[in-house]
């Protein structure tokens, strides 16, 4: 309990910390979201007019905490580009990249384990070293050319489904879910990659150690001591590696959406950047770290459960 | 008879482990192997158990009660497996698996015995279990089943290692090194507690080891082992008073007999360090963030002055501050109070193992020109210079300077660890159990090496050890440590005579 509610203060504290570096970032960095509202041809004053409406002229305290404490009654502001609140600009959207990486997250332990304990039970047999290969090959193309590579051989080629056809979630969830399993295959490949490699590196650690040895002296099979003894220390490690690439599975969400023409957040990221759209900015990288942080946080309790060398108090 | 074992040889890919070896063990016995480490000991208990890797060619016959256990098939001989036959590992930290709590890693051998304990229920089993966990000597073994491996001290978790060799109530128990990594005090428990289970309970024993006085005092036969080979076998009585073989001759004459240093003149009584009221702290653990932090005393209010050419043994149980003293000394500390004054400059230190004290990347050149980088007074050639004439020191030829760590042997690498001590000079050093992790002949060697040192050079050390007889032989003067103090030289006697093994 004292745990969770340290992981919690440090949520907020992280967040906070977040909210203002991308507060500073945006002061640093040159553009002016007035000036690239109203275009080129704007005059000083109109420029002045909407600067004040916007309240950039403020000091940098001020609007900070005013911004601050929007987020906090639940006003995201409105997009100095489109003459949208933000919640409404990134509403359907967040939901898409959300369930993206979702799924592609679960992909990745579904598929990545199994393969990693096959790859390490059969490595010193061929096609465990066959296996290997592929896996290498996997990990090092990246994930928008996968994402090209799906679409060209399920997509176009086996037609298994169809390109760009995208079912909003109010009509129908599961199509929704079953229309970005394509893209989530793409965000995910490279990391089974990974995952399972780093797994079957485990495995055949683990294999050698002591307890094993004392586990074989007792009278035990083969299949016994790998699933009663070397699995459970093998996955262990792999429950961290698991949380870290959460990061990475958002990160390349925003990449492969653009290869699937999925509704996501990350045109809107990208363009928002370039017109130096604050609020929009904001909220979308406080949205993605809150994800990556109560996703590690999960993962760390995760861990505290599997392990009893790490104490709950501690 | 209950195990005859004939001709076995063990091949791996490029050496022979064991070379036609014959040995037998009758009921209710004790039998001890000994030899040094490369002997082939370790190989051939494990090719009893069926526990060596894919890659060991194994030949020869394994009689076990009449049957052969090398022409069984792989689930025929897991019957034997902690059943029949059982075995204790050196590393006690190691060969319990840290994820499974401790009344599970034991019960699992009456569950992996189905044919034999399959009468039991949970309950039964359960029961068994603490009972086993009572025999061998641990105290609330209920809370025990419950607890992991971590949080087990070495000693406890050796009797767990036992409790699980014993429940299957096996006819042979193989203990490899079983007290090795232990220290003196529960080295001496696990032996008699093997003793006892050994006359009560009828269990025969096969006690693989390297140190000579264990096996001396515990078994009721012995045999030597070089090289792959048996070389003599006989009662301890024999092996140790008319060893026969040459072999066996330097092995015996090896093994420190504790004779006291008699040559006290050297010693002067100008002072090279003066350790007054010393204690060293560190921190502990914080319960939250902005508690304050608290420290814990690791050594407390220490007195010890040692004299130039002296030699002073520091004696004392895993975890009694001995390591954190010598860190004081050095400096190393951040938290201390009273004074540590070095009347000498350069104080060195000689770590235990010679394996991995020195980086493996460099040349042993490098490695001893390291300490001299800083100094400014000497030109090069002198540093050169000064480099070859330590390694001719301690007894190694100049060309050791161009090869890497791995190309030497464990006492070549600890020569050039008391090299690097020597070359700059020093007129104190530390030495730090720097002979526990070595076989007794190159023990011998690498004692010999300090007493030479010390008689040409008159530096003073502090002598850290476990070992009684090698203190004693090399110490003008003992002290022992227990929780972070430092007791008079009064009780030394009674502190190391009360382990002494069996």
């Amino acid at each position: 309990m004292k745990q969770i509610v340290r992981r919690l203060v440090a949520l907020v504290l992280t967040l906070l910390l977040i909210s203002f570096l991308i507060f500073v970032i945006f002061q640093i960095i040159p553009g002016d979201g007035a000036v690239s509202r109203l275009g080129t041809n704007a005059t000083p004053e109109q420029i002045a007019a909407l600067r004040k409406e916007l309240h950039l002229d403020d000091p940098f305290f001020k609007r900070y905490f005013n911004w601050l404490f929007g987020l906090f009654r639940g006003d995201f502001g409105s997009s100095y580009k489109y003459d949208m609140s933000v919640a409404e600009l990134i509403g359907g959207k967040l939901k898409v990249t959300f369930f993206l990486a979702m799924e592609s997250f679960f992909l990745i332990v579904l598929i990545s384990l199994p393969v990693g304990i096959f790859l390490g039970r059969t490595a010193k047999k061929p096609i465990g070293a066959a296996l290997h290969v592929a896996t290498q090959v996997c990990m090092a193309v990246p994930s928008f050319f996968t994402g090209i590579l799906i679409i060209l051989i399920f997509g176009l080629g086996l037609k298994l489904f169809i390109p760009y056809y995208f079912v909003k979630p109010e009509n129908s969830f599961f199509g929704f879910l079953g229309c970005m399993i394509p893209g989530a295959f793409a965000i995910a490949i490279p990391k089974i990659a990974m995952v399972s490699r780093f797994l079957r590196t485990n495995v055949l650690e683990e294999s050698r150690k002591d307890y094993v040895r004392t586990a074989y002296s007792k009278g035990a099979g083969e299949k016994h001591v790998f699933y009663r003894h070397i699995l459970k220390n093998a996955i262990l490690p792999v429950v961290t590696i698991l949380g870290m690439t959460i990061a990475e599975i958002m990160a390349g969400s925003i990449v492969v959406e653009q290869v699937f023409g999925l509704p996501g957040m990350g045109q809107l990221l990208i363009s928002s950047i370039n017109h130096r759209d604050f609020p929009v900015v904001s909220v979308i990288i406080l949205y993605m770290a809150f994800v990556v942080i109560v996703m590690n946080t999960i993962v760390d309790i995760l861990y505290q459960c599997i392990d009893p060398r790490i104490s709950m108090e501690d | 008879m209950l195990l005859s074992v004939k001709d076995l040889c063990v091949e791996f890919r490029d050496k022979i482990a064991v070379d036609h070896v014959n040995f037998e063990v009758n009921e209710n016995e004790i039998v001890g192997i000994i030899g040094e480490s490369g002997s082939g000991k370790s190989v051939s208990a494990l090719s009893i158990m069926g526990l060596l890797n894919d890659d060991a060619k194994v030949s020869g016959s394994a009689l076990f009660d009449g049957k052969d256990l090398s022409e069984l098939k792989v689930n025929e001989r897991q019957m034997y497996k902690g059943k029949e036959i059982s075995m204790v590992f050196q590393e006690p930290m190691t060969s319990l698996n840290p994820l499974m709590k401790i009344g599970r890693q034991v019960e699992e051998v009456l569950l992996l015995h189905p044919e034999v304990f399959s009468e039991l229920n949970e309950e039964q089993r359960k029961a068994k279990v603490i009972e086993t966990l009572q025999i061998v000597g641990l105290d609330h073994p209920e809370q025990i089943v419950s607890m992991y491996p971590h949080e087990l001290s070495g000693g406890m978790r050796q009797r767990v290692m036992i409790a699980i060799a014993l429940i299957g109530q096996p006819r042979l128990m193989i203990a490899d090194e079983p007290t090795t990594a232990l220290d003196v005090v529960l080295q001496d428990q696990i032996l008699k507690l093997l003793k006892e289970l050994n006359q009560k309970l009828h269990m025969s024993v096969l006690f693989i080891s390297h140190n000579m006085s264990i096996v001396r005092n515990f078994c009721d036969r012995v045999y030597v082992m070089q090289n792959g080979h048996i070389v003599e076998t006989g009662t301890p009585e024999q092996i140790f008073k008319h060893p026969k073989e040459k072999y066996t001759q330097i092995l015996i004459a090896s093994i420190p007999d504790g004779t006291p240093r008699e040559d006290k003149d050297d010693v002067s009584d100008e002072a090279v360090l003066e350790i007054k009221d010393f204690s060293a702290f560190y921190p502990k653990k914080k319960k939250h963030f902005f508690e304050k932090g608290g420290r814990v005393c690791i050594v407390d209010h220490v007195d010890l002055t040692i004299h130039a050419g002296e030699c002073v043994g520091l004696v004392g149980r895993s975890g009694c501050g001995k390591s954190t003293l010598s860190k004081g000394i050095l400096g190393l500390l951040k938290d201390t109070e009273g004074a540590v004054i070095h009347h000498s400059k350069h104080p060195q230190m000689i770590f235990q193992d010679p394996y991995s004290s020195l980086n493996p990347k460099k040349k042993i050149g490098w490695i001893l020109k390291q300490p001299l980088a800083l100094r400014t007074d000497l030109t090069q050639d002198q540093k050169n210079n000064l480099v070859i004439d330590t390694v001719r020191q301690v007894g190694l030829m100049p060309e050791v300077l161009d090869r890497y760590p791995r190309e030497l042997s464990g006492g070549m690498r600890q020569r050039i660890s008391i090299a690097i001590a020597l070359v700059q000079g020093s007129k104190f050093i530390i030495a730090d159990e720097p002979v526990s992790a070595l076989d007794v002949t190159v023990q011998k060697q690498i004692l010999e090496l300090f007493l030479k040192v010390q008689r040409e050079t008159n530096i003073a050390f502090l002598f850290i050890s476990h070992d009684r007889d090698v203190v004693k032989q090399m110490c003008h003067r003992i002290v022992y440590m227990a929780d972070g103090k430092l007791s008079d030289e009064e009780e030394r006697k009674e502190i190391l005579d009360k382990d002494a093994p069996v």
